[in-house]
């Protein structure tokens, strides 16, 4: 479990990103946090790691006041993934995903053959693990970034707006890896993004923040849906102008989906088909 | 096509350089000649100078003197060694240029006998080509001289050069690349007195602040300083004397073209014959020591002389 | 042709091939004080210029700094530093590492500063300490542009270190004075030609290292690319895209 404090963060140029902010983030869920740019959602994200330490108030995982503990020790034992993956571009695939084991000690052969297993996990092709990332797509390189972070087996993964760099489908496919390994898994994720489709699809728990790290509504996807809490939230979320308020016709012998302007939102396909997929 | 076109044109203007750069090179063998200096009127003399500081003062004060009796002097100074100027002497680009009787005599005849001031004065004058006479020689000398300090002197009893002959450690000489090959350099050591050296130490300042330093420091123990330096009372140093007249005596004398007339040349003769050695030897120390201009110093000594 | 013709005969002449000012001595001395002088420089400016690069701060005081160094001629420096510890070797070691010290500065953080910041951040973020980011990182993507840094430097060197002949029979400078002193023309343009061939020689030796030294996977136009489907084929899923990206 992740909790913040009444945490503040003001940088030395004066911009204050986040102000008195606490949350509680549950363990072995998905949590997103999703706004827009200056939101303070990737520097609350960046807190956890220690990358950016609070001016003000505590974050606590497990009970344990992170500030006392080392920043190096700790990142290792929390996964990290970012847009534009990160990886190292002088290392091979399979020593990227290896990177955090090694410094932590693990015996070079042991590494390596756990982070082909982990290319399985997040299905990428074996035969890849020996070549570098610049020969490799982006939505690979995503894959490999994901493989990195869970290389220590941590308890907290930590992404930061990871699929935001690919194109649509390459992005849906991941997404959709997420939560197959969630399933599998059973990671404390927390996540970030600034597009709501993506925080509605993959969090358990939805955080909207607005300027300065302010919530506007913690809920589930149905919750914020069903019941937008202010007039920023219904907008964030394409609620306003009855985007979000569809009904079911019945044109040509089929049952569709309009909105409340009358456009077509959808085809109603009947049951929901194999992995979860859309709202919980 | 238009970029076609355009690379061809680079590439004749490449080629085109290229080509003139290497006629260059197949030009005459001095790629040292300089331009020809246009002297103007008749009444204008080119005053030039050796690339030391001695010399050029002495070269300030032949210019002004010259301007004090009416003369329009163009001034170029510190041209450099005698291998570049003298052509320019003989070939008329320069009028009026000071040196040093001993020395000139040895670069115009290599096997000239030297002896006395006044012998090597005469014989000077006979070993000059045609176009180029010199004036009257002053008193003042500037003598190429082999020099010690004084605790190495007093250490093995130095007095001449031959006195050499007394110490029992290894010798190195310092000085200028050029001194190793000068008729009076190292090899003369050898063949005159049987004083071996046992290496040769480059210092391209002549016999300047680093050529004396390295002496003081033992880092050579013999060194070329000219006599007219004052380094050699302000560092003690010690000149050894030279009775078999290794260097030849070295008396400051112009050198002269044809278009210097009688009146300049008396303008001129007037300066040597008030100019002294121990004259030169105040002169270098207000340069050395005072660091003032050339032309400052030439102008104090002009005054004091009462000459014109 | 005259003076090339010379000076090509006096380079070829078995005459200065005996004795100890002999070519292959001067230049070999030559080089040894090249390598010297940049073991020197690389010495002082590496550290400084690593620790740049990696913090990200004090750029505009290395700036400032190479520049005032790089204004300083090198004749006069070498002559004052003689006239204070004497003639010898001392002096031109210590004007020639200061002309060698900004190209490799330069090279130092430059090299750092071109790393994308994205790996950087990565690498700090997944728990590697700031001395493993530096040795693991960005020493090894660094390089190439150091290796360009000493190279430059030693072009430099190489060309000037002609000086040491000022105050010491040393190196392939002597050719150049004693030439020049003596009106010998085609010694010192024999010299000049033979120190541009030395320097030739470094180019390539420096242009090859730095090839070298570019990481694998960094130079990677030149690697086959694979981008084979990466996902396996799952039960009930109709790939959306047939080869190519997944």
């Amino acid at each position: 479990m992740i909790e913040f404090r009444s945490v503040s963060k003001q940088f030395p140029d004066g911009t204050l990103a986040v102000d008195d902010f606490s949350l509680t983030i549950p363990s072995h869920r998905t949590t997103v946090l999703v706004g827009s740019s200056g939101s303070g959602k990737t520097t609350l994200l960046r807190m956890i790691n220690r990358m950016v330490d609070p001016t003000a108030g505590t974050i606590e995982i497990d009970g344990v006041d992170i500030a006392s503990l080392e920043p190096v020790k700790l990142r290792r034992s929390i996964g990290y993934v970012m847009q534009n993956s990160g990886l190292l571009p002088h290392r091979k695939v399979v020593d990227n995903v290896a990177t955090v084991p090694l410094l932590r000690g693990v015996p070079r052969k042991k590494a390596r053959a756990d982070a082909l297993a982990l290319l399985d996990t997040v299905g990428l092709d074996r035969t890849l693990a020996d070549r570098y990332p610049s020969q490799l797509s982006g939505g690979q390189q995503q894959r490999v970034g994901v493989a990195r972070g869970l290389a220590v087996n941590p308890n907290i993964l930590l992404m930061d707006e990871p699929f935001g760099a690919v194109d649509p489908i390459v992005r849906a496919e991941l997404q959709q890896e997420l939560i197959r390994l969630q399933t599998e898994l059973g990671k404390t994720v927390v996540f970030v993004t600034h597009d709501v489709d993506e925080a509605f699809l993959l969090g358990d728990q939805v955080v909207i923040l607005q300027q300065g790290g302010r919530i506007a509504q913690i809920g589930t996807p149905t919750d914020i849906l069903a019941h937008p809490a202010n007039d920023f939230v219904a907008s964030f979320i394409g609620a306003e102008r009855g985007k979000r308020a569809l009904h079911l016709e019945r044109h040509d012998g089929r049952d569709v989906l309009v909105d409340s302007d009358g456009r077509l939102a959808g085809v109603l396909v009947g049951d929901a088909p194999g992995q979860g997929v859309g709202f919980r | 096509m238009f970029t076609v076109k355009r690379g061809r044109l680079a590439a004749i203007a490449a080629v085109a350089v290229g080509a003139v750069v290497a006629l260059a090179g197949c030009a005459s063998g001095d790629p040292l000649e300089r331009g020809s200096t246009t002297s103007g009127d008749s009444k204008t003399l080119v005053v030039g100078s050796q690339d030391y500081y001695s010399n050029e003062i002495v070269a300030e004060i032949y210019a002004q003197a010259l301007e004090a009796n009416g003369v329009t002097v163009d001034r170029q100074f510190r041209i450099g060694q005698r291998e570049v100027y003298l052509p320019d002497i003989t070939g008329g680009k320069i009028d009026v240029f000071p040196e040093y009787t001993g020395s000139l005599l040895q670069a115009l005849d290599k096997e000239a006998a030297g002896g006395t001031a006044d012998e090597t004065y005469a014989e000077l004058v006979t070993a000059l080509p045609s176009g180029l006479r010199v004036l009257d020689q002053a008193a003042a000398t500037d003598q190429n001289s082999w020099t010690v300090t004084e605790a190495f002197a007093k250490k093995y009893n130095l007095t001449d050069i031959a006195s050499l002959k007394n110490v029992t450690e290894p010798i190195t000489v310092g000085g200028n690349s050029e001194l190793e090959t000068r008729p009076y350099g190292p090899a003369a050591l050898k063949e005159k007195y049987g004083i071996e050296t046992v290496g040769f130490k480059p210092v391209e300042d002549g016999g300047g602040p680093l050529t004396v330093k390295a002496l003081v420091d033992g880092d050579i123990q013999l060194a070329n300083i000219y006599t007219a330096s004052p380094n050699i009372k302000s560092d003690n140093l010690v000149a050894l004397t030279d009775p078999d007249g290794v260097f030849f005596p070295d008396n400051v004398v112009p050198v002269v073209s044809k278009k210097v007339d009688d009146t300049a040349a008396a303008v001129l003769n007037k300066v040597s014959a008030a100019l002294s050695a121990e004259d030169l030897v105040s002169l270098n120390s207000e340069s050395v020591n005072d660091q003032k201009s050339a032309k400052a110093i030439a102008a104090g000594w002009l005054k004091q002389a009462n000459l014109f | 042709m005259n003076i090339f013709a010379d000076a090509l005969n006096w380079i070829l002449d078995p005459a200065n091939y005996a004795g100890p000012g002999a070519i292959p001595v001067r230049a070999l001395e030559h080089l040894g004080f090249t390598f010297l002088t940049l073991l020197l420089a690389s010495a002082i400016a590496i550290p400084f210029g690593f620790a740049i690069g990696h913090s990200g701060r004090g750029r505009g005081l290395a700036v400032a700094t190479s520049g005032g160094l790089r204004a300083i001629p090198t004749l006069g420096l070498l002559t004052l530093v003689a006239l204070w510890i004497g003639i010898g070797l001392g002096a031109p070691y210590v004007a020639l590492t200061v002309l060698a010290i900004p190209p490799i500065l330069a090279g130092a953080y430059t090299g750092f500063e071109a790393i994308d910041r994205g790996a950087i951040d990565a690498a700090r973020a997944v728990g590697m300490s700031e001395v493993q980011i530096l040795t693991q990182v960005e020493i090894p993507l660094g390089l190439p542009l150091l290796i360009g840094g000493l190279r430059s430097a030693a072009l430099q060197v190489v060309a000037t270190a002609t000086l040491a002949a000022y105050v010491a029979d040393f190196g392939l400078g002597r050719y150049l004075f004693s030439g020049l002193k003596t009106r010998d023309y085609a010694q010192m343009l024999g010299g000049s030609i033979l120190v541009i061939l030395l320097a030739l020689a470094l180019e390539a030796v420096f242009a090859t290292l730095q090839r070298i030294v570019v990481p694998r996977g960094v130079a990677s136009t030149r690697l086959p690319v694979d981008r084979a489907r990466s996902a396996r084929p799952r039960p009930g899923m109709e790939p959306a895209i047939t080869k190519g990206n997944p």
